[in-house]
């Protein structure tokens, strides 16, 4: 009991880093929960195997590397042409950032507030949404062209945002 | 990283990039960390934000939808607290959205500026109509390209299908008038032209010269007026560059005049012509083997030579010049490559790829020329004479001791290979011009066996043979794939081969000897009518002992000559029977089938004395 206690709380607490891991290569948010829900299962029953100690967030992408292999097929549809070797060198890269999750996420919620009324718009039917870059157009009545580059602004502004609070945070 | 990087890895996580845009991007991955690192960090932005977004669903209102979009399904909460103050807000509304205009705009020109320091913007004119200029575009017969303002070093590329291109530099334009024939009305462009069979043609406009090449690299640059008003900014000259090769300039009404690479020549709109000596370009040599010493990785399924020349050009910051002459009447478009390099040398690398395009390399002035052998005798050799392999050579001998297990039944054999590839993280290539549909499929499963050893027994079932070589293992049919080396490393290889070879031979025999003690194990097994393959595989898995059938064991040809399975069943009834005696008795029931221990393996043939009946049946 006392061990699925302590899974509960690391898997929420690596939760987004994880799931990014496996965002990064489906690039499908639906296949992602998925696979991150299996990859949960699998970790929660092989919990025993986990050493304390070690690093929770790496050996959970390790479980998710082995399940993106297993539904690859599935996952390049929409995703990268996945294989071992660029797995790994995700999984160094995420390692390499993995301090950073928690923060951010506090951080981007106030970034938010200072994009424009419609970059918010378009960040919400993006990610709340779902809904795709022509939708997203269709809706707004703007060129597919526009919509992205007005997206991708508003995350390089967020992005920028975020910089700015982590040098605050570190510089105070 | 670049804006076109940024710019790809924002296409992909939008859902709008290509498959083989998405490629492009793996490959980049995998071979540059911080494209890596700048990924992830964009990742992890897509990923809080979609976390944000669902867990703020239920909760929060962090964003609020504009009033042209509110009929989305999702009402904002407080759409009611903003009614009763609607006036107030108005007011407030519209200073505020004045300074967000406002500062909208600033942030907007902050932006474009940084791009045009990068690169300057490109439009083409295309049957009247001016469209932006993308990477992929390809210029035809009457298209005009102009490109604006820019810092100076940035150049905007465009590539003809026949691999020749230029890079246009910032406030330039030209004129197409044919693959080969190139108008020029101002600016600075840098040509990098493929030999072809007729010349390629650039005539300068405004000094009315014409400049002439059959392949190589130089740039032109239109040298504007100083001084004050109307006399500001004219045309008067052009600058003529040769970084490599021979190039011929042809002033209007003049003779021709023939230079070289390292020089300039200067022509002024009244036809004076003045030579200029510049850098020789000696250091650019030896900046060339630097940058083809750079380690590199990639992984190409099907991608036209052209697209694979580009990746190059760009990873390496090398010129890569395709020469179509060697290509006969196709182009670099019509020839694919598929190609996986586990981090290697970018000339190694290099040389794979014209190997893959059935092409060599050779390195002329400043750049990779990939041709035929025929034109190019001078061309890099598959063995390389430098000593320096020896490193690469015994990390992948290392790599290839490594134990592996695998069940191949009925495997292709290019997919045994690339299961060695991903197994090994040694590079694998089968060779140009193997016609891999009409061999044998792989049917092999060994237990722990070693890498090396499991790869000799998979070509020789499938009549190939493999070398090491230029930081990768070479499969092929051909017979020469050993060849190739200078005497004195030859004779130095030879003695190696022979000691390797004085220990390969005592291993196997304590292999083969450990064999032939595991054959005097006893094993019970029972089956009836079941499939030959089956039962070898049921006895290589209880018994422990590798176990390799002959293609012929297997499949046997039909009369249409298509290779199909034996119709021959095994029945098999035994009892701690030795596994020796076990395979004595299976083996009878196939015809003109026997058994031998060979490197440290049982294999089950049909001996040469007997027909084979893949090709009896043929007959």
């Amino acid at each position: 009991m006392e061990s699925k206690d302590t899974f509960i709380k690391l898997l929420l607490k690596n939760r987004s880093s994880v799931f990014g891991y496996i965002l990064g290569v489906t690039n499908d948010f639906h296949l992602a929960e998925d696979l991150f829900q299996e990859v949960s299962i699998t970790a929660c029953r092989k919990i025993d195997s986990f050493e304390q100690g070690t690093n929770f967030s790496a050996w959970m992408r390790e479980i998710a590397r082995l399940k993106i292999l297993e539904h690859r097929r599935k996952a390049a549809q929409n995703g990268l042409p996945v294989d071992n070797e660029l797995l790994e060198k995700m999984n160094s890269s995420f390692l390499r950032s993995e301090s950073l999750w928690e923060h951010e996420k506090e951080l981007l919620r106030n970034c938010l507030k200072t994009l424009t009324a419609r970059a918010q718009d378009m960040i919400r039917m993006k990610y709340e949404h779902s809904m795709l870059i022509k939708e997203i157009a269709r809706k707004i009545g703007q060129a597919e062209g526009a919509v992205q580059v007005a997206l991708s602004r508003a995350r390089s502004s967020l992005r920028q945002c975020m910089d700015r609070g982590i040098e605050k945070d570190t510089s105070g | 990283m670049n804006s076109e990087t940024e710019q790809l890895i924002d296409k992909y996580i939008d859902g709008t990039a290509s498959k083989d845009e998405r490629q492009t991007l793996v490959r980049m991955l995998k071979s540059d960390p911080d494209i890596m690192d700048a990924y992830v960090e964009k990742i992890r932005l897509h990923s809080l934000l979609r976390e944000i977004s669902t867990e703020d669903q239920e909760e929060t209102d962090f964003l609020s939808l504009a009033p042209d979009v509110r009929n989305d399904p999702v009402e904002p909460k407080f759409v009611h607290y903003i009614k009763p103050a609607a006036a107030v807000f108005v007011l407030c509304f519209t200073v505020f959205f004045g300074i967000l205009i406002y500062l909208y705009k600033a942030d907007r020109d902050i932006q474009d500026s940084k791009r045009i320091r990068e690169k300057p913007k490109a439009v083409i004119v295309r049957d009247g109509r001016s469209l932006p200029l993308t990477g992929d575009t390809r210029p035809k017969p009457g298209d005009t390209i102009r490109t604006g303002q820019g810092s100076g070093s940035g150049e905007v590329r465009v590539s003809f299908a026949n691999g020749s291109g230029f890079g246009m530099g910032p406030e330039s334009e030209i004129a197409v008038m044919d693959e080969n024939r190139i108008n020029m009305m101002r600016g600075r462009v840098r040509f990098s032209i493929t030999p072809q069979k007729t010349d390629f043609k650039v005539h300068i406009v405004s000094v009315q010269a014409t400049v002439r090449v059959v392949g190589t690299e130089f740039v032109i640059e239109c040298l504007l007026t100083k001084g004050n008003g109307m006399k500001k900014g004219i045309i008067t000259a052009a600058l003529i560059t040769v970084l490599s090769g021979t190039v011929g300039v042809m002033p209007a009404g003049e003779r021709e005049v023939v230079i070289q690479a390292g020089t300039s020549l200067k022509v002024t709109a009244e036809g004076k012509v003045t030579e200029l000596k510049t850098e020789v370009p000696d250091k650019a040599v030896s900046e060339l083997d630097k940058k083809l010493s750079k380690k590199i990785s990639f992984d190409f399924v099907e991608a036209p030579l052209s697209q694979v020349q580009g990746f190059m050009s760009n990873i390496t910051g090398t010129n890569i010049i395709v020469d179509s002459r060697a290509l006969g009447d196709k182009k670099p478009d019509d020839i694919n490559v598929t190609l996986r390099v586990n981090i290697m040398k970018a000339e190694n690398a290099l040389f794979w790829v014209a190997r893959k395009a059935g092409l060599v390399c050779t390195v002329k002035e400043n750049a990779v020329i990939m041709s035929s052998e025929k034109l190019y005798p001078d061309h890099w050799k598959l063995h390389q004479k430098s000593e320096e392999e020896t490193e690469w050579h015994k990390d992948i001998r290392a790599k290839m001791k490594k134990k592996i297990s695998f069940d191949f039944q009925e495997m292709p054999f290019n997919e045994t290979i690339s299961y060695f590839n991903q197994f090994s993280g040694v590079t694998f290539i089968i060779d140009h011009g193997i016609d891999l549909e009409n061999r044998n499929n792989v049917t092999l499963g060994v237990n722990d066996f070693n890498m090396g050893s499991a790869l000799k027994w998979i070509c020789r079932l499938a009549d190939f043979d493999y070398t090491i070589t230029r930081e990768a293992v070479l499969v092929s049919d051909k017979k020469d794939i050993k060849g190739g080396l200078d005497k004195k490393l030859e004779e130095k290889r030879n003695v190696m081969q022979a000691k390797r070879d004085a220990v390969r031979r005592a291993k196997e025999a304590e292999m083969n000897r450990q064999v032939e003690e595991m054959l005097k194990n006893n094993v019970s097994i029972n089956f009836e009518n079941a499939d030959i393959g089956f039962v070898f595989t049921a006895l290589r898995k209880m018994s422990g002992v590798n176990i390799v059938l002959a293609p012929a064991v297997v499949n046997v040809r039909n009369k249409e000559g298509q290779i199909i399975h034996r119709k021959e069943r095994i029945t098999i009834n035994v009892n701690n029977t030795s596994l020796k005696e076990t395979l004595n008795i299976i083996t009878k029931q196939i015809p003109d089938v026997t058994w031998k221990i060979k490197n440290g393996a049982v294999y089950v043939f049909i001996p040469k004395t007997k027909h084979d009946p893949l090709k009896r049946l043929k007959r």
